[in-house]
C-alpha cells in the first residue's frame, strides 16, 4: 500500500538550492570575520606572552630579594636569524660557592607562542642588550647552542647599574608584524630603582 | 519507506496531524527570542561588571604595590644614611693653636620642607631629604664596578611631573601629570660633597636634581619625614627654632660652644609617612598640568608643626575620604643605624 507523503511535510524540507545558499552566506560571513579572529588570537597570545615575561621578571626580582643574591633574566633566540625568534625566557640564580659564583637555573625555560616574539630592535627592546655581562651562547637541551641576552636584579631588588631609564624596556609583538613600530605591541618596562614592571600597550 | 508504513496504518495520519501542530507560531518565536536576549543581556552585564571589578581591584593592588616598593626602598636607603663623623681640633685662626675638640664631618644630612628655599619638590607635599648612604651606585663600570660600599648622595621628594622614562615608541598622549615619589641618586664618581663650598650652599644636591633624579613610584601625594629622639616624652628632638618643625640639618651650629647634640650628627629616628592614592582616583581628579584642587586644598598648611602630626594626618585622610579618593598611608619609624646620639 502506498501512502502519498503529506503536503506539509514535503514543503518543510529544505531544497538543495536553499541549503547551498545558506552555506554560501555562512562562508561569506566567515570569510569576513576570519581575519579579525586571527588578530584577536594574536592579541590574546601577545597578552599571554607579555604577562608570562612580566611574571618571570617579578619572580626574578623576588628571588633576588628573598635569597639575597644576584638573579638574571635571560632571553633566548630560538632561530638562526639574529633578530627573529627571541621567544625563550629563563631565570638564573647566581649562587656563591667555595669555588666562586655558579649560575643555577631557577626553573625551566619558558617559551612564548610562535606567532609572538620579542622585537630585538635596539629602539624597541634596548633591555636585551643593556647589560653586556649577560649575553652569549648557551647549550639548551632540544635547541642546541643558541644565543641569549638579558639583565640582572641585584639583591636589593634593583637592576644592575647598566640599566637606566632609557634602556629599561622590551617590546613583544606579532611575529609577522611589519614596520618599525608594530600596530599592536606589549612593552614591559622595569623600574631600574625598584625593579617594578610597568606595561605599555597601544 | 513506503514498505514500512503499512505495518502501522495510523502512523501517517497521526504524523500529519502532529506536524501541523508542531510548527512554532510567530508569538512563540518572539517570546523565545526575547527571553534569549534577556538572558544574554544579563550574562553580558555580569561579565562586564566582573571585568570592571577585576580591573579596578588589580589596578588598586598594582598602585599600592609600587608605592610599597618605593617605601621599602626609601626606608632601607634612609636607614643606611651615614655621616662618618670624627673628632678633630678646632684651630684658633690667630694663634693657630688648637682650642678644643669638635665633632666634624665631610658629609651632610638635610631634611626640610619640600619646595622651599633650595629644596626641590611640590610645596605642601611634606619634606624633602638629602643625605649620603652606601648605595654603591656608579656609572663608571671600568673603574668603580664591584666596590660594594661606595657612598652616594641620595634624596627623596615628591614631584608633580609626567613620566620621564616613557619608552619613545609609546604614544605621549597617554602620559599624564601625576604626583610621584622621586629619588635623587648621584653616581659615586660625580659626588661633590667633599668640596666645602658645595657642601655649605646646597649645591651637593641642587646641581644634580635635574640630571640624576628618577621616578620611584607614582601617585604618592605626600612624604612626611619627622626626626625624633628615642625615649623622650616629647618625641621631637630639638626644641630649638630651626628643628621643631620637620627640619634637620647636620651642618647647623657646628661651631657653637658647646657644640649642640645634633651638629654633625644624624637624627636617631626618622618617622617616615607616605600617602599614596590609586591610579583610578588620580585619573578621576586629573587636571592636566595643574595640580588637582582636591589634593592641594587637602594638603595646604599641613605638616608644618610636628605637634599637630596626628591631627594633620587625620584631617588629610578625612579630606581624601570626602573626595572619594582611595588612599593608603604607609608609616614607619626608621632608626638610623649610624647615628651616635648621646646627650
Amino acid at each position: 500500500m502506498k501512502t502519498p507523503l503529506p503536503r506539509l511535510a514535503r514543503r518543510s524540507a529544505f531544497s538543495l538550492i536553499e541549503l547551498l545558499m545558506v552555506i554560501a552566506i555562512i562562508a561569506t560571513v566567515t570569510a569576513f570575520v576570519a581575519p579579525s579572529f586571527n588578530s584577536i588570537i594574536v592579541g590574546s597570545d601577545l597578552t599571554c606572552a607579555g604577562q608570562m615575561i612580566g611574571d618571570q621578571m617579578m619572580y626574578a626580582r623576588q628571588e633576588a630579594v628573598t635569597k639575597n643574591q644576584e638573579v638574571q633574566v635571560r632571553f633566548y633566540n630560538l632561530s638562526n636569524d639574529a633578530t627573529k625568534g627571541w621567544r625563550g625566557v629563563q631565570v638564573w640564580r647566581i649562587e656563591q660557592t667555595k669555588t666562586g659564583s655558579v649560575a643555577m637555573a631557577a626553573g625551566r625555560m619558558l617559551l612564548i607562542r610562535e606567532n609572538v616574539m620579542i622585537n630585538a630592535d635596539a629602539g624597541l627592546s634596548p633591555l636585551l642588550t643593556a647589560d653586556p655581562h649577560i649575553s652569549g651562547t648557551a647549550n639548551v637541551p632540544g635547541h642546541g647552542a643558541i644565543a641569549y641576552a638579558g639583565f640582572r636584579f641585584r639583591a636589593n631588588g634593583a637592576t644592575d647599574n647598566s640599566i637606566t631609564e632609557a634602556n629599561s624596556f622590551l617590546t613583544l609583538q606579532n611575529a609577522k608584524a611589519q614596520g618599525p613600530v608594530p600596530a599592536n605591541y606589549y612593552t614591559i618596562q622595569v623600574n631600574p630603582v625598584t625593579g617594578k614592571t610597568t606595561i605599555f600597550r597601544p | 519507506m513506503s514498505d514500512v508504513l503499512p505495518a502501522y496504518p495510523g502512523t501517517a495520519a497521526r504524523r500529519r496531524e502532529e506536524r501541523g501542530k508542531s510548527a512554532f507560531t510567530v508569538l512563540e518565536i518572539l517570546v523565545a527570542t526575547s527571553i534569549l536576549v534577556m538572558i544574554l543581556v544579563i550574562v553580558l552585564g555580569m561579565v562586564d561588571q566582573l571585568s570592571k571589578i577585576w580591573r579596578s581591584s588589580s589596578e588598586r593592588i598594582e598602585a599600592f604595590q609600587s608605592a610599597r616598593l618605593g617605601f621599602d626602598l626609601m626606608t632601607r636607603n634612609l636607614r643606611q644614611a651615614t655621616l662618618n663623623p670624627y673628632l678633630d681640633y678646632e684651630i684658633d685662626p690667630t694663634s693657630l693653636s688648637p682650642r678644643r675638640y669638635l665633632r666634624k664631618s665631610d658629609l651632610r644630612f638635610l631634611l626640610g620642607p619640600a619646595g622651599k628655599d633650595d629644596l626641590p619638590g611640590v610645596p605642601d607635599s611634606g619634606q624633602a631629604v638629602f643625605f649620603q648612604a652606601p648605595a654603591s651606585y656608579t656609572l663608571d663600570a671600568a673603574n668603580c664596578a664591584g666596590l660594594d660600599s661606595l657612598i652616594n648622595t641620595s634624596g627623596y621628594y615628591i614631584g608633580f611631573t609626567r613620566n620621564t622614562a616613557l619608552p619613545p615608541h609609546v604614544e605621549t598622549a597617554v602620559n599624564p601629570y601625576r604626583y610621584r615619589l622621586i629619588q635623587l641618586l648621584v653616581p659615586a664618581e660625580k659626588k661633590n660633597i667633599y668640596d666645602p663650598s658645595m657642601k655649605d650652599n646646597e649645591k651637593w644636591f641642587t646641581d644634580y636634581v635635574d640630571t640624576n633624579s628618577r621616578i620611584v613610584a607614582d601617585n604618592i601625594i605626600a612624604l612626611i619625614l619627622r626626626p625624633q629622639a628615642p625615649g623622650s616624652t616629647s618625641p621631637d628632638i630639638i626644641t630649638g627654632k630651626a628643628y621643631a618643625d620637620y627640619t634637620y640639618d647636620s651642618a647647623l651650629n657646628v661651631n657653637t660652644d658647646p657644640q649642640p647634640v645634633y651638629a654633625n650628627q644624624l637624627p636617631p629616628i626618622v618617622q617616615v609617612t607616605m600617602v599614596a592614592i590609586d591610579e583610578s582616583s588620580a585619573k578621576h581628579i586629573d587636571a592636566g598640568p595643574n595640580q588637582p584642587n582636591v589634593i592641594t586644598s587637602a594638603l595646604a598648611g599641613k605638616f608644618q608643626n610636628a605637634a599637630n602630626y596626628t591631627d594633620d594626618l587625620d584631617k588629610l585622610e578625612k579630606a581624601l575620604m570626602a573626595a572619594r579618593i582611595r588612599y593608603r598611608v604607609f608609616s614607619s619609624a626608621i632608626p638610623i643605624r649610624e647615628s651616635l646620639w648621646s646627650k
